[in-house]
């Protein structure tokens, strides 16, 4: 699309002016070019006599506001800007002709366009996505556990199409599902902001595992089923509690018959237990620590103190302490904190966790009438080297790799009452206040910041009125007041970012503006130096506004607009569903490199790469085409073992230069090859639809329903099976009904030759690379010969190559307006990128020149 | 604005009056049988069968079981196998889009989430659904858009997967306490909604409304649960069945999760809080959650086979074969678990209407000709079971013969497609489907 939107851009500036005078124009452009044009060219054989495809150009002016219409003149406009039509053989039109008459078609759909959306920065009533809400929700009730493991928004079902934005507006429904659910999650967010009544109890214990260690005489010995080692009691913290009870639990023998290299969770009287680490692939984890509380509380807040450090050998990662609930054969992990403190000197580590928000199998829980925690070190095993020819040790005789070890010194739990924020919620009456006065005094506060706005008498009066409702019923002032707050979590109010219509097209308020800066780039509502910049209005003048961008963008949170919008754009999350079967059935666990399938928290990191690439070239302002290509590679301590580069400690993401086989920006990063992969071992072609598609922004119909995957077709058609990898896939581009579309998609996925499935270098099963054959064609036929050459014809202005660029930036704006994009935006996206050229700015550039434009700004 | 509220209050309070009390087995017992709820359940399999074994070679009542019939050997008077049927359109991996709309439009490779047409379910639950508390249950173990129900609008209706949130609706676990406040809440927000209409334009009023109408319907829902509670039976729930931990993604747990989810269904109807349920078991494409069944990943199964002879690929007819036999003991358990329940002087399956198939028949080609299809029970409303009932001349698949059978064309004098099928049952349901999808007749011949 890009290559002809430049054509029309000169005309479509008419747009906006004055419109009665542009359609007079349209209209006499039609009478005086088009009209002669389409009879010397087209009515022959579109006509009255003659309708090829049924299609006719001998009409009155088209009115492009019919869809149909519309569709038949951009593809008569497509392929004239292609030459396929007119039809070899026939007179062509020159040049200029031609660019008047694709303009005119541009201009008039495009302001067909318009009309259909009713404005220019229109867009339909937009939901928060489910994530927007709960981070809404969480914020507005002061709620914040930044190390519970359980992803809220998951509760809320998704509703939109996987190849879009989830919070395209125009893709958004609201179901009854939908709300019964956010309504479930509210009362229970309420819940733990503001608990019923005290605990009846408190819950607190203590132990020192130094002392633990000492009690525990013996070495464990290896017995062969799931094994208590060691088992003390743990007084409770205050009198007249009964025991908790702490064990060390070791399974030595595991599903594969003790082949999986084994834990070694180790006891030092000085330091405490080493809890060595301990993958959880299918059911239990094999070594950890396990905390049976004899009571089992189902509110509060858990939170879990350890005194903890960590040995970290060379090349190796930090361990990360993970809390669950376990019941049986049901491990819920709840918490997860990463642990870097030294081994000589250990840090206090604290994780909370709401527990009304777990969903653990509560009922259970109580019937068992105790609680169980399990602490362990959520990091996967490395197995020994395997044995070569010669060697003659035993396997058993082979040393098992250094790995991280936590070291855990002391452990407290204890269950509180909700965290001590609530103030803003709920604080004490003043003096002479009645508790209706109270109750409004706080909802006041509260509305506003769950509405992103000032609120109204009379909208403080309704919340109010359930209040009254709900006194009156005989509940307690603290349910009432709930009931208001957990209404105004699921009005529509909170539910959409309203934008009332007026008659005219108009700018946004201030405080529209604020929520629609602040759901770009943090995800959730507008904080309160940009509610201030809202009340006083200050927002509407351009300068404070790119000032505030740039404060929201230098803002640590301005990840949630990198992550939203880099793993949907490129659907990451696909590689954390990547199915448990194919990934054992690829992998053995001798290498390296398949560490990361093994373990959830680095396959997360995967899935996190791409995001803060974008994060850092954002924050550095570099061009748009450094995604695509650039010199550095953005990663921690996990991703570095996993690409084998050194000198990279800690779990935090950071640039470091780019080794020589991962120089590709997001093209080398294996989160994205995965993702493109779909695990399948065989997937150039998917390949190449996920490059045509994300990366050169051209969209592919779908293929019929009863074509067969290209590994089924091997499976049965033994000829094919007999063929390299290549000429399979020619073979596939060859076939007529196929060819239309795949002889632009297969030849770009030879691009990754080198990489398999998970995104490592393809090895052979001796584990020597393999030799890649790398070469292949553009959709345009251009040829590149490895991955560097694919990088360079994509950035390279060239007329016929689609460019990443604008690929990039035409998913970047829709995300940032937040619905699809039509052909009424093609103008102001390429007013925006000539400005960015020109001034041969950024990523950074890129986003303001978009927050600025019309679109954004109006409603 | 309060007087306003006051009257809306009574409007639901009445309406909740007016659902019927739930029909229950303590006054259904003194009741006439006829009086015991008609119900309907749509059970979908997807990707198809293997066809070289999934139909009877003989009609009538006296056929022999097949291979994956033969785990319904127990009740074999119970149901009745069809051969013959058809859908028009062939949806490729989108049959679940196809398989309650027959919508005949619908194009292969969008998914399901094109644009369709009613689902014969949500036709039933419009008519029949305010008698309960759910008007249909609709649920699935992928869940969302991967649904077989539609509305008249044409949208998914969106399936629920998640087992405890089922359960914790079923019986009410948000605490009965709640209940009323939660009435006041929705009634608050409805009146902001409605406030807020007049301030939008005509495209977000048409997103509001959907606002609107989720609050009304999870409105009715909270009234039926009210009128509920006064009369729920604990003693029906069989802990011990319920398994609501299981996790769809954990091969470990795919009977487990079916079984619970064919567990949750029984319950909602036991305790009549609803009469239509559609069971969207899993995706043929990429085979969702259950994709790796112990018999292997059956997609992959089904596209190897290319319909060959069976001798040709025995090891994919094999996994095929084990496919069904595992779905239809799944069926099995559901069945007998309907069939130990007594109500009204007869079993529970006798009222109960159970549809199961799939909307591909021969699993390469995706067909769509010749569906597995049979029906359960449902004998309270008229049909005969215990049959095999070949429609439109259609020839026994024979093995023999070295290839897969071509679409069959010559449909004799009294064609009959599945959008009639679903019509019958609709309208034993007393719901009339005249013309839904391409139907053109009832098929008189189910009847008893």
């Amino acid at each position: 699309m890009p290559r002809w939107s430049t054509l029309g851009f000169a005309c479509l500036t008419l747009l906006t002016a004055g419109s009665a005078i542009a359609q007079a124009k349209v209209e006499s452009t039609y009478a005086d070019t088009l009209a002669p044009f389409l009879k010397r060219h087209c009515v022959e054989c579109h006509g009255a006599e003659k309708s090829k495809g049924g299609v006719r150009f001998d009409g009155p002016m088209p009115d492009l506001i019919d869809v149909k219409l519309a569709e038949q003149w951009l593809t008569a406009k497509r392929m004239m800007a292609q030459g396929e039509m007119p039809p070899e053989g026939k007179p062509r039109p020159t040049a200029d002709e031609l660019t008047n008459v694709l303009a005119w078609i541009d201009d008039a759909a495009a302001r067909a366009a318009t009309i259909t959306r009713g404005g220019i920065g229109r867009r339909a009533l937009r939901r928060l996505t489910p994530r927007e809400y709960v981070s809404t929700a969480m914020d507005v009730l002061g709620l914040s556990f930044p190390h519970f493991a359980p992803d809220l928004s998951k509760r809320l079902p998704t509703d939109t199409a996987a190849d879009g934005f989830s919070n395209d507006s125009n893709q958004q429904s609201t179901q009854p599902l939908l709300l019964r659910r956010s309504l479930d999650l509210a009362e229970q967010l309420v819940d733990v902001a503001l608990p019923v009544e005290p605990h009846p109890s408190p819950i607190r214990y203590e132990v020192d595992l130094r002392e633990f260690v000492a009690k525990a005489t013996d070495k464990p010995s290896k017995p062969k089923s799931i094994f208590v080692a060691y088992r003390i009691d743990v007084p409770a913290a205050s009198d007249g509690q009964p025991s908790a009870s702490l064990s060390l639990v070791g399974r030595w023998s595991g599903p594969n018959n003790g082949r999986r290299p084994q834990a070694v969770t180790r006891l030092d009287a000085k330091r405490g237990i080493l809890l060595a680490p301990n993958p959880v692939i299918i059911g239990n984890p094999m070594e950890c620590l396990m905390l049976k509380l004899p009571q089992v509380p189902n509110q509060g807040v858990l939170r879990l103190r350890a005194r903890a450090g960590a040995s970290i050998p060379a090349g190796e990662t930090a361990p990360v302490l993970r809390l669950s609930i376990a019941r049986q054969f049901t491990i819920v992990p709840i918490g997860e904190i990463v642990v870097t403190a030294p081994a000589d000197g250990p840090a206090e580590y604290v994780l909370e966790v709401p527990l009304a928000l777990v969903e653990a199998d509560w009922k259970g829980i109580q019937r068992d009438g105790h609680l169980e925690l399990q602490i362990d070190n959520a990091a996967a095993l490395v197995a020994p080297t395997p044995l070569k020819p010669d060697d003659k040790r035993k396997e058993s005789e082979i040393p098992t790799p250094a790995r991280n070890e936590l070291i855990v010194s002391s452990l407290s739990a204890e269950v509180v009452e909700a965290p001590s924020r609530s103030a803003i919620l709920l604080a004490a009456a003043k003096e002479g206040e009645t508790e209706r006065e109270r109750a409004r005094r706080f909802l006041q506060s509260f509305l506003s910041r769950a509405f992103r706005r000032p609120v109204s008498e009379s909208e403080v009066g309704s919340y109010l009125g359930l209040f009254d409702v709900e006194r009156k019923r005989g509940v307690s002032f603290l349910a009432a007041y709930k009931a208001s707050l957990t209404a105004a979590l699921i009005s529509p109010q909170m539910f959409y970012l309203i934008e009332p219509k007026d008659k005219e097209q108009r700018p946004l308020t201030a405080w529209e503006l604020a929520s629609r800066l602040s759901y770009l780039a943090w995800g959730t509502s507008p904080d309160e130096e940009l509610r201030a910049r809202a009340a006083d209005g200050s927002l509407l003048r351009e300068d404070e506004l790119r000032r505030q961008l740039v404060r929201l963008l230098d803002d640590p949170r301005s990840y949630a607009l990198c992550r939203e919008f880099a793993r949907q754009w490129l659907d990451l999350d696909s590689v954390l569903h990547i199915d448990q079967a194919t990934v054992l059935a690829h992998l053995t666990i001798d290498r390296k490199e398949d560490i990361p399938w093994y373990e959830a928290v680095l396959r997360r990191d995967l899935v996190e790469e791409s995001p803060r690439l974008l994060e850092e070239l954002l924050r550095k302002n570099r061009p748009v085409e450094s995604l695509g290509s650039c010199e550095i590679v953005v990663i921690n301590d996990r991703l570095a073992r996993f690409y084998g580069i050194d000198g990279v400690s800690g779990h935090q993401f950071r640039a470091v230069p780019a080794p020589a086989d991962r120089r590709g920006g997001l093209l080398t990063q294996a989160g994205c090859i995965a993702a493109g992969s779909h695990g399948r071992e065989r997937s150039e072609i998917l390949r190449g639809v996920y490059l045509i598609e994300r990366i050169l922004g051209i969209d592919i119909p779908t293929p019929p329903g009863n074509v067969q995957p290209l590994d089924v077709q091997l499976n049965i058609d033994k000829n094919l099976r007999r063929l390299s990898p290549r000429e399979h896939v020619e073979t596939h581009s060859s076939v007529n009904t196929c060819a239309v579309c795949h002889q632009r998609i297969d030849p770009l996925g030879f691009v990754w030759d080198q990489y398999d499935m998970f995104g490592r270098l393809r090895r052979d099963k001796e584990g020597k690379l393999v030799v890649a054959r790398t070469s292949g064609k553009l959709p345009d036929k251009t040829p590149f010969a490895d991955i560097d050459e694919f990088r360079k014809r994509l950035i390279e202005p060239s007329s016929t190559t689609p460019r990443f660029a604008d690929a990039f930036n035409r998913r970047l704006y829709a995300y940032v307006l937040g619905r699809s994009l039509d052909h009424g935006d093609d103008k102001h996206l390429s007013s925006i990128q000539s400005t960015t050229t020109k001034t041969e700015g950024g990523l950074r550039d890129l986003l303001t020149a978009m927050v600025l434009s019309e679109p954004f700004r109006k409603k | 604005m309060n007087h306003l509220r006051t009257t809306r209050r009574q409007f639901l309070s009445a309406s909740g009056v007016c659902l019927a009390l739930p029909w229950l087995e303590a006054f259904a017992d003194a009741a006439p049988a006829a009086q015991a709820p008609k119900r309907a359940v749509f059970v979908f399999v997807p990707n198809g069968v293997n066809m070289w074994e999934w139909h009877p070679a003989t009609t009538g009542k006296d056929y022999e079981l097949t291979p994956p019939l033969k785990n319904l050997a127990d009740c074999r008077k119970r149901f009745t196998v069809f051969s013959g049927l058809q859908h028009k359109a062939i949806p490729g991996h989108g049959e679940l889009a196809v398989w309650l709309t027959a919508n005949a439009n619908y194009t292969a490779g969008k998914g399901a989430v094109t644009k369709s047409t009613i689902s014969i379910d949500q036709h039933i639950a419009e008519a029949v659904g305010r008698q309960t508390r759910w008007p249909s249950m609709v649920v699935g173990a992928t869940g969302g858009r991967r649904t077989i129900s539609f509305d008249r609008q044409g949208e998914p209706v969106l399936a629920d997967q998640d087992l405890s949130a089922i359960f914790a609706e079923l019986v009410g676990a948000h605490g009965r306490e709640k209940l009323p406040r939660r009435a006041s809440i929705l009634d608050l927000v409805s009146s902001q909604a409605a406030a807020l209409r007049r301030e939008l334009g005509k495209s977000d009023e048409r997103k509001l409304e959907e606002y609107l109408d989720s609050v009304r319907t999870v409105e009715k829902r909270v009234q039926a649960d009210i009128a509920w509670q006064a009369t729920a039976r604990a003693e029906v729930i069989d802990k011990d069945r319920l398994r609501l931990q299981s996790d769809p993604y954990a091969p470990a747990n795919y009977a487990e999760y079916i079984d619970t989810m064919f567990e949750l269904i029984y319950l909602a109807l036991r305790t009549d809080s609803t009469r239509v349920v559609s069971f969207a078991t899993t995706e043929s494409e990429g085979g969702g959650p259950i994709k790796n069944l112990p018999c292997g990943n059956w997609h992959n199964a089904g596209h190897n086979t290319g319909d060959a002879p069976p001798e040709q690929k025995p090891k994919d007819y094999a996994t095929l074969s084990e496919y069904d036999a595992w779905w239809t003991a799944r069926l099995a358990k559901f069945l007998a678990r309907l069939q130990g329940t007594t109500e009204g002087g007869h079993d529970m399956l006798h009222h109960t209407a159970v549809l199961y198939g799939s909307g591909m028949s021969w699993p390469a080609a995706h067909r769509s000709d010749n569906l597995p299809l049979l029906l359960a029970g449902g004998e309270g409303l008229r049909f005969a079971q215990g049959r095999h009932v070949a429609f439109n001349n259609q020839a026994p698949v024979n093995a023999a013969v070295g290839k897969a059978p071509p679409v069959n064309k010559d449909f004799g004098k009294n064609p009959a497609c599945v959008s009639d099928l679903l019509r019958t049952i609709a309208e034993r349901m007393d719901v009339p489907a005249p013309g839904f999808g391409e139907s053109r007749r009832t098929l008189d011949e189910l009847m008893a």
